[in-house]
């Protein structure tokens, strides 16, 4: 049985990468519309660092050789793994990703198809962290009580 | 496909947060120095999840529709506020549990009646309600006290809740297992059997229905309404049987054929009920059907970061051959206080009191209009000093208010909630000019009044219902 305040900083954990995820999606619908204020660039910005802790993790991961010091990373990474994401796969197209953001912070014209794609492709890969920290907070529900 | 009605979602997790953020205020009233630095730390956290909320407000205000997405920042927000909800219990203030939880605890279950699970209150830093035993709870300390010790059940109730009655219907539901225990009604329908341990999950949903019933025959389509709250603010992915709760589908079913039966079906517990429906579609989740369950489900898991497949054991296939025989010894069961139709039908008109701002601890049978037709008719048929003693008290009968059941003044607070207070969540919300945390403290004074009216109706309708002649409990 798992300590309840390690299941804790795992939700926390999921879920904030989750919410880069989910405000990246702000950030790119923002910009479709033309909208380039602070709120925008903070919101792409969280989308750029999640892009690079997966990517990050994915290289790790995808290298077969983790030091202490890449665990983090691969430990982002590892919630991907455990849904069946392949690292080399996710990391050619967390690249993309991470580039069409970064040129849209640089406030470079970007087109609406990719602009949907790429939500669309966020919204996927935050999927799984959504999931696991709901998956955590419904274990812990279910220990006693109500449900 | 239908979209789920994102704004009531939205609405119910800006209260949570608002609810969690009045907690945290009523732990600075009374905090020692070492807690100073953790409330503000909270206070900023707070911050940030009222931030995410207004992306998914600010889009729907302007006519956006990426509904998916706003179910993310949702469920996101849900997360955090459960997390955050936790780490309260780091707290060294804490404050007491407000004793209107006791009286609506005991005006459910009046002591003479139920003097054998007689409740203490205490906070559950996990979001969720429970009930505990002390004896066993101390001797998973490694404590075994004395049989002659005494017992006493032990209400959890969450930290968000602390000033919401209307979420206090869960306590129905915990004194229910108190109640099923203490009757012994699971054990008389299946034994427990030595070496049988399969036959437990099969038990422990007994046990939920069991105690579903009891909260529904008290507090009719509150306590539908406010299990549906509390469950869709976990991802319906994990709306699935487990070893030790049914699937959330079918207690919702369960209790909407009980309401149905009863004609205690409300449109508006119809309404939460259609969110729920809503949601699980949106999601794809299968429900499972309790005559045919499957033999295997995936379960959620902390310690795999994901899922895992669980066996469902065979003997819960029994399960729909035993719940008649577990709703015949519910009914059985004598309470004071059942809520029927006709409590209903008062919950409407006192939903609208609430709604202007009235206590609602009591009533008048008689409408002003009649107490006066009544009133002119004594003094027209007397001269002065003639009317007798009779009629005298006949028309001062009429005047009399009568104390309000806990069941009426919760389920007015609910109709109240989901005719106005989701219009009101949209127009605070939708004002342009004012900046977010004015539009949250603006909503925030607003559910602040109405569960004071709740919390204060409840306790004066208690004091009212102890000097109203026959009304000794």
């Amino acid at each position: 049985m798992m300590d309840i305040l390690e299941i804790t900083n795992q939700i926390q954990w999921n879920t904030d990468l989750s919410s880069l995820a989910n405000r990246a999606q702000y950030g790119l619908n923002l910009a479709r519309r033309g909208k380039y204020g602070p709120k925008t660039i903070e919101h792409l910005s969280a989308g750029i660092r999640f892009c690079e802790l997966v990517r990050d993790g994915a290289a790790v991961v995808a290298s077969g050789k983790i030091t202490s010091d890449q665990l983090g990373v691969a430990r982002v990474f590892s919630v991907l793994e455990d849904s069946g994401v392949r690292p080399k796969e996710v990391k050619e197209k967390v690249e993309i990703v991470l580039m069409l953001l970064e040129a849209i912070k640089n406030m470079e014209k970007v087109s609406d198809r990719e602009i949907d794609e790429s939500k669309d492709f966020l919204g996927k890969l935050s999927d799984p962290y959504q999931k696991a920290a709901h998956g955590a907070l419904s274990f812990l529900r279910q220990q006693e009580g109500l449900y | 496909m239908q979209t789920p009605d994102i704004l009531i979602l939205l609405e119910e997790i800006v209260e949570k947060v608002w609810r969690l953020e009045a907690f945290l205020t009523e732990i600075e009233s009374i905090s020692v120095e070492e807690d100073k630095e953790l409330i503000q730390f909270y206070r900023s956290q707070i911050r940030g999840l009222k931030q995410r909320l207004e992306d998914p407000i600010t889009e729907i205000r302007e006519g956006q529709e990426d509904f998916r997405e706003y179910l993310r920042t949702y469920f996101d927000v849900c997360s955090h506020f459960q997390t955050m909800h936790q780490q309260f219990w780091l707290f060294v203030s804490l404050p007491k549990v407000y004793p209107e939880v006791y009286t609506f605890v005991h005006s459910l279950f009046p002591r003479n009646q139920f003097e054998d699970v007689e409740p203490t209150l205490v906070y559950c830093p996990i979001y969720n309600f429970g009930e505990a035993n002390a004896i066993d709870q101390f001797s998973k300390l490694g404590i075994f006290l004395d049989k002659g010790a005494g017992d006493r059940v032990i209400l959890l109730l969450p930290y968000v809740d602390f000033r919401n009655p209307m979420m206090w219907t869960a306590l129905a539901h915990e004194m229910g297992h108190a109640i099923e225990k203490d009757k012994g009604i699971v054990g008389s329908i299946l034994p427990e059997l030595p070496g049988r341990k399969e036959l437990e999950p099969l038990r422990r949903w007994l046990k939920e229905f069991c105690a579903d019933h009891i909260a529904l025959r008290l507090m009719g389509p509150a306590y539908l309404i406010s299990f549906i709250s509390y469950i869709i603010s976990l991802h319906p992915y994990f709306y699935v049987p487990t070893l030790t709760h049914p699937q959330p589908h079918s207690r919702i079913e369960y209790m909407r054929t009980y309401l149905e039966r009863n004609c205690l079906f409300h449109p508006k517990a119809q309404h939460y009920y259609e969110l729920f429906q809503e949601l699980t579609a949106f999601y794809k989740v299968s429900k499972f059907d309790l005559q045919q369950l499957p033999t295997e489900i995936t379960s959620p898991c902390p310690t795999c970061k994901y899922e895992y497949k669980m066996k469902l054991p065979e003997s819960l296939k029994r399960f729909p051959e035993l719940i008649h025989q577990l709703n015949e010894q519910v009914n059985s069961i004598s309470f004071p206080d059942v809520c029927g139709t006709e409590d209903l039908r008062r919950a409407e008109k006192l939903a609208e009191d609430l709604d202007h701002g009235f206590f609602i601890s009591s009533y008048k049978e008689t409408t002003m209009g009649e107490i006066r037709h009544h009133l002119n008719e004594l003094l027209t048929q007397n001269t002065p000093g003639q009317a007798n003693r009779e009629e005298i008290y006949s028309v001062l009968k009429l005047i009399e208010d009568k104390p309000n059941k806990v069941s009426q003044i919760i389920n007015a607070g609910w109709i109240q909630k989901i005719n106005r207070q989701i219009d009101k969540f949209q127009k605070i919300f939708e004002e342009d000019d004012s900046i977010l945390e004015e539009k949250f403290n603006t909503f925030g004074n607003y559910l602040e009044s109405i569960s004071y009216n709740i919390q204060k109706s409840i306790e004066t309708s208690k004091i009212h219902s102890l000097f109203a002649p026959g009304e000794k409990q």
